[in-house]
């Protein structure tokens, strides 16, 4: 698997020649590659680019999406798909800021959130499951109820939170230096790393990203990996819910929009295959870095907004073209 | 034989990301011969192969085709030169008919449409000429494996070409399916085609082909005709050892524990709708037991549903004297079954997997430590089966995609040894794994059953239950139709009863 490649080439070093070592890295990191060169790059346009403060500030803008990307994440790997976060990010945090106005406590809100986002990934996984259909469609079918719902409970208007201390966590700061959202992020990403590397079921999802057959004759159950990944991601887009929700202190049905795309874009960016069985957590990371640099280097430019999606159209790509280009050699 | 010579393929050589597949090798090909191409595992055949039929360049080398100088750059130039290729893959499309099927891709146009009537028409007379007896408008889905398999050949066959390559066509084949095979091939011989032919069965070699050339770790070790070379030169030249090719069967009855004297499993009254009916037997710790049938007689299918892959409705299976209850595979591996099953590259194991995550895939649970996997006990776990079976490696980190058929095939017996089974079903061990690697597979099983595992084996080649099996079953449609002693039959007897018309209960003195 790709994060073990680096010991594998040391070993096999004395049978391969030196250029096919150096493509071998170089399509491995591809994506942190990418990311170190707008790095400089960036250092060179902007002044204040390599501040702490700016720094950090991409990592906050970038925490929500990226939280979902983990989420996503894990389906992929496990070759399935979810395109009902953009929905279901919107429904956690309705749900959050209805049941504050009607009076209960923002923690128990917050927790009634999870369960909710806890319930769209029960609910997409067990119709995958049981309907062997495709997850993409699946998805895509129930994002649209999701919609819906969320649409109905607030009747299409802005929903506002009662709790000042709600918004502390989306908006505040561990000793005035780093944003909670962003330490959740990065918690989160560690956690999913390790249960990615060293959990069996973490094993498993590769073990059926790859080769369905072959998990099933090995004793794996095929469905129950499924829906756990559904409930993983369910979970991590009820987190997002919760911190975007607190730091805009209001939500609205289509909170998360075109989120689903952007989360697998991100994914892909860094170096997660679409097909399954490969990436992991700090990939994504490293897919969401990227993203959030070249949105902050395109603002400190005074890029046009129009022009903006341009040169991220062309990035993305670039960098599918140029894993392909590299995975053939 | 005429002496003119089709192909000539002169110092060739190929290495890969440093590497040296092939290695300065020379190959010659006259018309209207049968040219077998001989190697174990890892021998290069299949990189000449790909490099006759232009997937691969050579990196040095001439190539001369009707004398003259020639260099196939991509697959079309080589199909442009009369070069085809049968593929050891079955390339069959479900939802079109025979007919279609043959004529993919070439298919007759009329007025901007398909001329479905001449396709037909085309497509019976290929069949008829191979003397294949398949309706053209059957669709692929309804086909046997051996009809599709002979469709597949029917296809390539049907362009015009000079020079036909056959990889392990037998593969799949029972013999009386082979037999045909056989009789088409000598048909094309007769056409004056050239025919390179590779497999890993000795025997058809003997039946079939006039020269042979042999290919050892990349390089050319010799060429001759079939006929001034016997199997034990062939098998020397090919490893550069002999193989003991016959077990000593006395000592398995006589010398065992007495105390593993019980059924270790038994299976009683199995009915599978339309697959299997009424299957009863029994087999003891340290048994081998063989089950003989041609595909799709439900051999395959009976190995599925003991390890609780396919449902059956009726039937009870005891282990040590307990009924137990399979519903799925996990079940099965928690009442000590395993299965090696049929097609190592889809059902056995993960290629890009590492060596490693390959063999520890059945017991992760047991390589726990505080809830995670433990990667010092898998690697430890990965090296010792993998020592036990002697596989070759270089790290346990590499795939097990770049290990060769043979390594491979040992890898998945070490994936379910290391579940510890007190049964262990294996489906076709030894397809497409060369002489050396077959009789090392062969006695790790007997190893096994010597220790009191209780297995059975399913195996296209008769021969293969002869050598390793104490008592077959030959299953016909699904039913089994007789229980033979290894030392009491022969390989006619065992076909005889696979292919037998009517599934009645044959050969008095073995019957139960």
């Amino acid at each position: 698997m790709r994060f073990n490649s680096k010991k594998l080439f040391l070993n096999f070093s004395s049978r391969e020649s030196l250029k096919f070592k150096v493509i071998k890295n170089v399509r491995d990191q591809i994506s942190l590659i990418l990311l170190l060169v707008m790095i400089i790059a960036g250092s060179q346009f902007s002044d204040v680019f390599l501040s702490s403060k700016n720094l950090l500030n991409i990592v906050w803008a970038v925490s929500v999406l990226g939280i979902v990307a983990l989420g996503q994440c894990v389906l992929i790997i496990a070759c399935r798909f979810d395109m009902s976060v953009a929905y279901s990010i919107g429904l956690c945090g309705v749900v959050m800021v209805v049941i504050q106005n009607i009076g209960m406590p923002w923690v128990a809100s917050v927790l009634v959130g999870v369960f909710v986002g806890l319930l769209v990934g029960t609910l997409n996984g067990l119709i995958c499951v049981g309907t062997n259909a495709n997850p993409f469609l699946v998805t895509l079918g129930t994002g649209t109820l999701i919609y819906a719902t969320s649409l109905t409970i607030t009747r299409s208007k802005t929903v506002y939170t009662p709790f000042d201390a709600f918004t502390d966590i989306g908006r505040g700061k561990l000793f005035g230096v780093v944003h909670y959202s962003v330490l959740i992020f990065i918690f989160l990403a560690i956690m999913l790393e390790l249960m990615l590397r060293y959990s069996k079921f973490g094993r498993s999802l590769f073990v059926i990203g790859l080769n369905e057959k072959v998990g099933k004759l090995s004793g794996f159950s095929v469905n129950k990996i499924v829906l756990g990944a559904f409930l993983i991601c369910g979970f991590m887009v009820s987190i997002a819910s919760f911190i975007v929700t607190s730091r805009n202190g209001s939500t609205v049905a289509n909170v998360g929009l075109g989120m689903e795309f952007e989360s697998i874009i991100a994914v892909v960016l860094g170096g997660t295959s679409l097909f399954g069985g490969s990436g992991g957590a700090l990939r994504t990371v490293v897919g969401v870095l990227v993203l959030g640099v070249l949105n902050n280097l395109l603002i400190l430019m005074n890029v046009q907004t129009e022009v903006q999606q341009i040169i991220k159209g062309a990035i993305f790509l670039l960098i599918v073209w140029l894993d392909i280009s590299l995975r053939s050699k | 034989m005429t002496d003119e010579k089709l192909l000539e393929m002169v110092n060739i050589s190929k290495s890969f990301s440093g590497i040296q597949a092939l290695d300065n090798v020379k190959f010659e090909l006259h018309k209207g011969q049968i040219h077998a191409l001989m190697g174990a595992n890892g021998a290069g055949k299949s990189t000449l192969i790909k490099i006759l039929c232009g997937v691969y360049q050579p990196d040095s080398g001439i190539f001369k085709i009707d004398n003259k100088v020639s260099s196939i750059k991509n697959p079309f130039e080589a199909q442009k030169n009369g070069i085809a290729y049968v593929p050891q893959e079955i390339a069959v499309q479900p939802y079109m008919t025979v007919a279609e099927n043959i004529f993919l891709g070439k298919q007759p146009i009329r007025n901007f449409k398909i001329d479905f009537k001449k396709m037909s028409d085309k497509a019976q007379q290929v069949l008829d000429d191979l003397n294949i007896d398949v309706s053209v408008n059957k669709l692929g889905i309804n086909l046997s494996i051996a009809e599709k398999q002979l469709i597949t050949i029917a296809k390539v066959i049907s362009v015009d070409s000079k020079i036909l390559i056959f990889d392990e066509a037998t593969s799949a084949l029972t013999l009386s399916d082979t037999e045909k095979l056989f009789k088409i091939i000598r048909r094309l011989k007769q056409k004056g085609i050239g025919i390179i032919y590779v497999t890993h069965r000795m025997e058809e070699i003997f039946q079939l082909c006039d020269w042979v050339t042999i290919l050892k770790d990349g390089k050319f070790v010799s060429d001759s005709a079939i006929k001034d070379i016997n199997l034990q030169q062939l098998i020397r030249n090919m490893i550069g050892r002999e193989v003991a090719s016959k077990i000593p069967q006395d000592s398995t009855n006589d010398k065992r524990d007495p105390t593993l004297n019980k059924d270790r499993f038994s299976i009683a009254n199995l009915c599978i709708p339309g697959m299997l009916q009424d299957i009863t037997f029994s087999v003891k710790a340290g048994e081998v037991l063989g089950l003989a049938g041609l595909v799709g007689s439900g051999r395959t299918e009976l190995l599925r549903a003991i390890f609780g892959d396919l449902p059956f409705s009726e039937g009870t299976i005891k282990i040590d004297g307990r009924v137990v209850r399979i519903n799925n595979c996990s079940q099965a591996i928690n009442e000590g079954i395993a299965l090696v099953p049929e097609d190592r590259k889809t059902q056995g194991l993960i290629l890009n997997f590492s060596l490693k995550k390959n063999i520890s895939m059945t017991v992760l649970d047991k390589l726990k430590r505080f809830g995670l996997i433990n990667l010092k006990s898998e690697a430890v776990l990965a090296n010792s089966s993998l020592d036990m079976l002697s596989i070759k490696f270089r790290t346990i980190e590499q795939p097990v995609s770049t290990l060769s058929g043979g390594n491979q095939q040992r890898v998945v017996l070490g994936k379910w040894l290391a579940t510890n089974p007190k049964i262990l079903l294996v489906d076709e061990p030894t397809r497409g794994v060369d002489v050396s690697a077959k009789s090392e597979i062969h006695n790790v099983l007997l190893d096994l059953a010597k220790n009191g595992m209780a297995i059975i084996v399913v195996s296209s080649e008769l021969g293969e239950l002869l050598q390793v099996c104490e008592k077959i079953l030959v299953l016909n449609r699904g039913r089994i139709v007789a229980e033979l002693l290894t030392k009491n039959t022969n390989t006619h007897e065992m076909m005889e009863l696979a292919t037998g018309e009517s599934a009645k209960r044959e050969s008095a003195s073995n019957a139960f």
